[in-house]
């Protein structure tokens, strides 16, 4: 078989040999370790030089033209360890090399790939503070929006206003929800209105993996990346010659249920996806008020659609691979918007309506070392809020459209010179349907990053990587901003390795539309000539990767951020008026240990930390106080137990006392909680239906909590599903 | 198995720990915090009461909690009562030991704003959103009867045993007020009695020495500005109507000197002679206004700057007293012990 391979590797390239004088070839194969399986699509250059390629279907590759010289070869590919390789190679000499690639144990910390830097790198190399829920994490935790997906991740901070469906905003090391970029598929869905995302609005369902940035990112993403980046990764459109369809069902305590499929074809460099999610919840969990007594926690139900549709193309005739990426998603839903307990309004409602038209086209340009990137999108978001109980029956209705559009290229010189760039133009319109307004903000942009990639030959030290960004901003309504940021890492070791990174940069968040251009009432009026909030950043750090059991790796991060400019609507005379007056200095310590007990069979994941988040402003009874909603400590773990098709997963969340006002008084404060959660997966596979059936306990042992004041959530929930997974090959005389 | 075991009974321990009560250490308010003389201070942000001991000249902040949007507090035969519009309740506290009482639930969609005592079994709450007054028995704490008043009934006061609740006419921001209205109720059995016309948008309702009720009136805060309206108890008729301008939201009555004092935010309060309607100072200290109270001098809260000032009748400030955050609503304990 061995022998049949090389000679049909021979017989490949042949006419590039015989056309090969002085210069050096090297050809050869690059296979799984375990399986002995060709890997396609492996990237093989020579560290320092422009010359590289990847290997075609069967796993073959050929460098030709190599002047002769020293080189070290480096194959790298997602999910396996990267290769290097010492070359010597003499004038018109043709090498033959057999590769051997290692998947990765750990799909966690080492050599996973992540786009935090804009690009595609190792987690390992990019300086920044990154978090990674991969798909396999996601199967096992079933969540039913984005809130769900995020809640285990250290430094993140889920503000949950009650049960499924329910408003929830996130935190990142100590920040407003507003100071949370976040993207879908590298697109901002920030809302321009108020600034922030509700997480229970963009539906789980199509989510492939999610990338959790913290620290400050304006460099990179412009406004907004004060606390940090949440980057989620869409799936891709279906796979080569292939036909796949997915039914998944869910039926849930409270009256909950969800319908989902999905369509996934390729063919032809052609891919397709279309999928559909449907959810029904009530909502009515019991709970216990303020004064003791047992309720129901009516008007909290929720009923949502989303569709999504993506359809891709690869010029696979090129050697330069151009493709395009087209995805449209709509989601909307109804929802009861019972407030708090106290006031609880028993029948005001809330409607939302997001629609996102993306397209992506990108193309290596004239070699493989160059990556240019035209991405554009539209975005439409409507929102109305209905209440007739309150002192001023409300019915708001506000819609916004945005428009970005971005050149981004990539181009790696040298290992000194790895750079990305680019430059875009965003622009917001919002329209407030009561009073017949309309806002609009244009925002222009540039930006560049270098990545300079310096390795050592020594025993211990392996590479320092360092990383300067530098971003501009040019608003419309507000001051134009520039965002630098400098980070490195320093890895030692090899089989014992140990990271150091370190981050410095600065930051801001724009002004909403609802800070500058709130209407003037008899009571609040906007301000428009607020200024952005800004974030100065730092942060350090260590990360061991040490075979200890069967894989340890831990991480520590000290971060520290200095804001100023914080907006705050205070009393100004007669009216609330938003300003510019808050200084807070948020720090502390992100702790995260994983460690593979059993391979394969058992494993644990524990994450500690520490906040602290002060008010600096100039109030007296606030100074030096703790900012609301920021747990001092939390923890979370989790205990992951696999045999063949079954999974099995207890995961924890302790969450410390938090303060409810800024003056933090103790008897307002909401007591620290625990919450277990429990699910077991079965997932057996029958020729080509793959079927996953899961059974989630959460909150298992029936916790009375809050995580905002006044808004209890569920107790103890059962959620069960069942999803049915069709793959057909579609060509299958090729394939065989 | 062995790595297992270990596993587990931390994360067992993890959970067993995170149940205990040491997550909410229990709370006792401080020493000194019974005094028998003492301003109550209802601190609007931190959602809780500071008291101010005047015969020890000290203060004791956050004593207590209240509930959701505080609006008022009342003290009556050694309780305090807090009227919280957002929990549509009125919580209760004895403050000699800081315990707090099972509220009075008023029901939902109420908006209680302000409470009246009328004798110590009666208690009149007037709701904004509901547009009612509701009569209250303290001891069953119950709601007895809902009688309805005006748009937006915020002001209530008790004179001649009538209740006389105030009726801002307030609809929403693009719509102008509503002719301002006072209802008038019979103390004893809550019949409404009648309805008096006064100037826009009627806040709050002080009664003067002379047992007139004047209303204070904010204007519209734009174009329509501010006046009192003042009523005769006897013939539940407005005997005159003094045009002092500016926001008055809320009104403290000296009898002595036959001043009121209208709360106006950032300017502290407009000063005016009770009989004659003369404005006699503008700008009465100048900052603050969340909260006026007349006892002993003259008390003005100051929301932004979280202090309580007191004030001789010249406008002198005598005191400070740094309280919890914005401070708003005042009220007063004179009880000395012999």
């Amino acid at each position: 078989m061995k022998r049949h391979f090389k000679i049909l590797l021979i017989s490949c390239f042949l006419p590039v040999l015989l056309l090969a004088r002085e210069e050096a070839t090297v050809i050869g194969t690059i296979s799984d370790k375990e399986s002995g399986s060709p890997l396609i699509a492996v990237n093989i250059y020579l560290k320092d030089t422009v010359i590289g390629t990847m290997t075609n279907d069967e796993g073959c590759f050929i460098i030709t033209d190599i002047p002769p010289g020293n080189y070290e070869l480096i194959a790298s590919m997602i999910g396996y360890e990267k290769i290097v390789r010492i070359l010597r190679l003499s004038p018109g000499e043709r090498l033959q090399l057999d590769i051997l690639m290692k998947q990765t144990v750990l799909d966690y910390g080492k050599n996973v790939m992540v786009t935090a830097s804009r690009t595609q790198k190792y987690i390992e190399e990019i300086p920044g503070s990154v978090d990674l829920i991969s798909q396999e994490v996601l199967l096992n935790r079933n969540p039913q929006d984005l809130g769900e997906a995020l809640r285990d991740i250290k430094g993140v901070m889920i503000k949950s206003y009650g049960g499924l469906g329910s408003s929830q905003m996130i935190s990142l090391r100590g920040s407003s929800s507003e100071q949370v970029l976040v993207l879908i598929d590298g697109q901002r869905v920030n809302n321009a209105q108020n600034g922030y995302v509700d997480l229970s609005n963009i539906p789980s369902n199509e989510i492939e993996k999610i990338e959790v940035v913290k620290g400050a990112n304006s460099a990179l993403y412009g406004s907004d990346a004060v606390g940090g980046v949440i980057n989620i990764i869409t799936k891709k459109a279906g796979e080569k010659d292939m036909l796949g369809i997915t039914f998944k069902g869910m039926l849930g305590s409270f009256h909950s249920r969800a319908l989902e499929s999905s369509l996934r074809y390729g063919v032809k460099g052609v891919s397709l996806r279309a999928a559909y999610k449907f959810l029904n919840s009530l909502g009515d969990f019991p709970y216990t008020d303020n004064y003791g007594s047992p309720q129901v926690r009516i008007n909290s139900d929720i009923r949502s659609h989303s569709i999504s549709g993506r359809l891709g193309y690869v010029f696979s005739n090129s050697d330069m691979k151009p493709g395009i990426d087209l995805k449209y998603t709509h989601f909307r839903s109804e929802k009861g918007a019972p407030g708090t307990i106290e006031p609880y309004y028993y029948e005001a409602r809330m409607w939302d309506r997001n629609s996102n038209l993306s397209l992506n086209i990108n193309s290596k340009v004239f070699d493989q070392f160059n990556d240019i990137r035209f991405s554009a999108s539209y975005q439409t978001t409507y929102n109305r809020y209905l209440n007739n109980e309150m002192l001023v029956p409300t019915d708001n209705s506000f819609a916004t459209r945005s428009l970005n559009s971005e050149i981004q290229g990539h181009s790696v010189l040298n290992s000194y010179l790895m750079l990305t760039y680019g430059i875009g133009e965003h622009t917001s319109r919002m329209d407030n349907f009561q009073q017949d307004t309309s806002y609009r903000r244009l925002t222009y942009y540039a930006f560049i990053l270098n990545e300079s990639d310096i390795r050592f030959d020594g025993r211990y030290l392996r590479s320092l990587i360092i990383s300067p960004s530098i971003r501009y901003d040019s608003h419309s309504d507000f001051n134009n901003v520039f965002s630098p940021k400098i980070g490195f890492v320093l890895n030692i070791g090899d089989a014992w390795k140990t990271g150091i990174k370190s981050n410095f940069g600065l930051s801001y968040r724009a002004p909403t539309f609802n800070d500058l251009y709130w209407p003037e009432d008899a009571y609040t009026v906007g301000n428009p000539d607020l200024k952005p909030e800004s974030g100065m950043d730092f942060d350090i750090g260590a990360r061991l990767q040490y075979p200890v059991l069967d894989g340890l790796y831990f991480e520590s991060v000290f971060f520290h951020n200095y804001m100023t400019n914080l907006i705050i609507w205070e009393s100004s005379g007669e009216k609330w008026k938003p300003d510019n007056v808050d200084v807070a200095r948020i720090y502390g310590l992100e702790n995260g240990l994983k460690l593979d007990i059993i391979n394969g069979y058992l494993s644990t994941d524990i994450n500690y930390t520490y906040l602290r988040a002060i008010n600096l402003s100039q109030n007296v009874t606030e100074y030096g106080k703790q900012l609301v909603y920021r747990p001092r400590h939390s923890i979370n773990a989790s205990l992951t137990g696999s045999y063949k098709i079954f999974t099995c997963q207890y995961s924890l969340n302790i969450t410390g006392k938090r303060y409810t006002d800024r003056s933090n008084v103790e008897l307002n404060a909401l007591p620290a909680y625990a919450v277990s959660d429990l699910s077991f997966s079965i997932r057996p596979r029958i020729r080509s239906t793959e079927l996953n059936v899961n059974l989630q306990i959460k909150n298992l042992f029936n916790a009375d909590y809050r995580v905002m004041k006044n808004l209890p959530m569920p107790g103890r929930e059962f959620r069960m599903s069942l999803e049915v997974q069709l793959n057909q090959k579609t060509n299958k005389r090729r394939v065989s | 198995m062995k790595k297992l075991t270990i596993m587990l009974t931390v994360i067992l321990t993890v959970i067993a720990f995170s149940g205990c009560d040491w997550f909410k250490p229990p709370y006792t308010p401080p020493t000194g915090a019974d005094a028998n003389v003492a301003v109550y201070v209802l601190n609007s942000g931190s959602t809780s009461i500071s008291v101010i001991d005047l015969e020890e000249d000290s203060v004791y902040n956050n004593v207590a909690t209240v509930g959701t949007w505080p609006n008022q507090l009342v003290f009556h035969d050694g309780k305090l009562y807090c009227v919280n519009s957002g929990s549509n309740n009125i919580t209760i506290y004895d403050v000699s030991t800081w315990e707090a009482e099972t509220p009075i639930a008023l029901g939902i969609g109420h908006n209680p704003m302000n409470m009246v005592i009328y004798d110590d079994a009666t208690a009149y709450v007037s709701c904004s959103v509901s547009n009612k007054v509701l009569k209250i028995d303290l001891d069953s704490k119950t709601v007895v009867r809902e009688m309805k008043a005006g748009v937006g009934c915020t002001g209530i006061a008790i004179a001649n045993a009538k209740v006389y609740a105030a009726n801002t006419g307030y609809i929403s921001w693009d719509q102008p007020y509503m002719t301002g209205t006072v209802t008038v109720f019979n103390a004893v059995n809550g019949d409404s009695i009648k309805t008096i016309e006064v100037a826009t948008n009627p806040q709050a309702i002080g009664v003067a020495g002379d047992g007139k009720l004047h209303v204070a009136a904010a204007g519209n805060w734009f174009d329509i500005p501010g006046a009192i309206s003042v009523i005769d108890p006897e013939t539940d008729a407005v005997s005159a109507t003094y045009p002092v301008g500016s926001t008055p939201g809320s009104i403290a009555i000296d009898e002595v000197n036959n001043v009121a004092y209208c709360g106006i935010w950032g300017a502290g309060a407009l000063a005016y002679n009770t009989a004659t309607g003369t404005v006699v100072d503008e700008v009465f200290a100048g900052h603050g206004g969340s909260g006026v109270l007349s006892f002993d001098g003259i008390w003005i809260s100051d929301w932004d700057a979280d202090m309580v000032y007191k004030y001789n009748s010249e406008g002198t400030a005598v005191d400070s007293f740094l309280v919890g955050d914005s401070p708003s609503a005042l009220a007063f304990r004179n009880e000395p012990q012999e």
